[in-house]
């Protein structure tokens, strides 16, 4: 398109000699600038009806595409209907009732009895909290003291004058 | 680089009855790992952890015991170590 901007404002262009942005380059053939420009210019003017007709056509078909839930009037349904409708579905419904969903549960709950006896029971042992604490209190401080232990120099230095 | 933290871990499967120990940071990475406790357990554990400290958040972070017949699970926090020793029942 801007090839052929350039080639239709060429002649009403007053400055025609003074080099400009517009200015080709290369020197181009006046046969070679012909050819492209009657096809464009002549292609150009009959392309705009059809181009009209096809949005026409695109939003005929869109319109017709959508519902207007507003414009619709409201829907009414006689009492009679209603209640056939609603005895019609719930006989549909308890046809294909569903088995009931398995409940899943990852922690249960104990029963009294059960809950009663395990409280009852021996309380943990003061050793295993001994255990467990000093573990944890030993890894905590090995931890803290992790360090990288360099074998060799980790700046190495280049011979850079 | 992590030989004291070997050391302690060493120390812990000698005690009598252990048979697993893993120790985890903040965020769930495994620290260490060794005997029947598994690696991907580290984030369980971690989470585990961090649930019971919100029942009493003011507290020292408690110590959970997870038992079955035979065998129990301990858990306990340091700071933002969480530590788990697996060991058999009397």
């Amino acid at each position: 398109m801007g090839c052929c901007y350039s080639i239709c404002h060429n002649d009403s262009d007053p400055q025609d000699n003074v080099p400009n942005e517009r200015t080709h380059l290369l020197e181009v053939p006046e046969q070679q600038q012909e050819t492209p420009s009657p096809t464009m210019c002549a292609s150009t003017p009959p392309r705009k009806p059809d181009e009209q007709s096809a949005l026409n056509r695109i939003l005929h078909e869109t319109a017709t595409n959508v519902i207007d839930v507003g414009a619709l009037g409201p829907y009414s349904l006689e009492a009679n209907a209603y209640s056939e409708r609603v005895r019609a579905y719930t006989a549909r419904a308890a046809s294909a009732a569903l088995p009931p969903p398995i409940p899943v549960k990852l922690l249960a709950d104990v029963p009294p009895t059960l809950s009663k006896v395990i409280l009852n029971g021996p309380p943990p042992d003061c050793a295993d909290k001994e255990l467990i604490t000093n573990a944890v209190k030993k890894a905590a401080a090995a931890i803290s003291e992790l360090r990288v232990e360099h074998h060799e120099d980790l700046v190495v230095p280049f011979r850079v004058p | 680089m992590e030989k004291e933290l070997d050391k302690v871990v060493e120390e812990i499967m000698l005690t009598p009855k252990v048979t697993g120990c893993i120790f985890a940071d903040h965020q769930g990475l495994c620290l260490a790992a060794k005997g029947t406790a598994h690696v991907d357990s580290a984030g369980i554990l971690v989470a585990i952890s961090e649930q019971a400290c919100k029942l009493q958040p003011n507290l020292k972070p408690p110590t959970i015991y997870l038992e079955s017949d035979d065998k129990m699970c301990l858990i306990q926090r340091h700071g933002t170590i969480t530590g788990g020793i697996f060991k058999h029942k009397e």
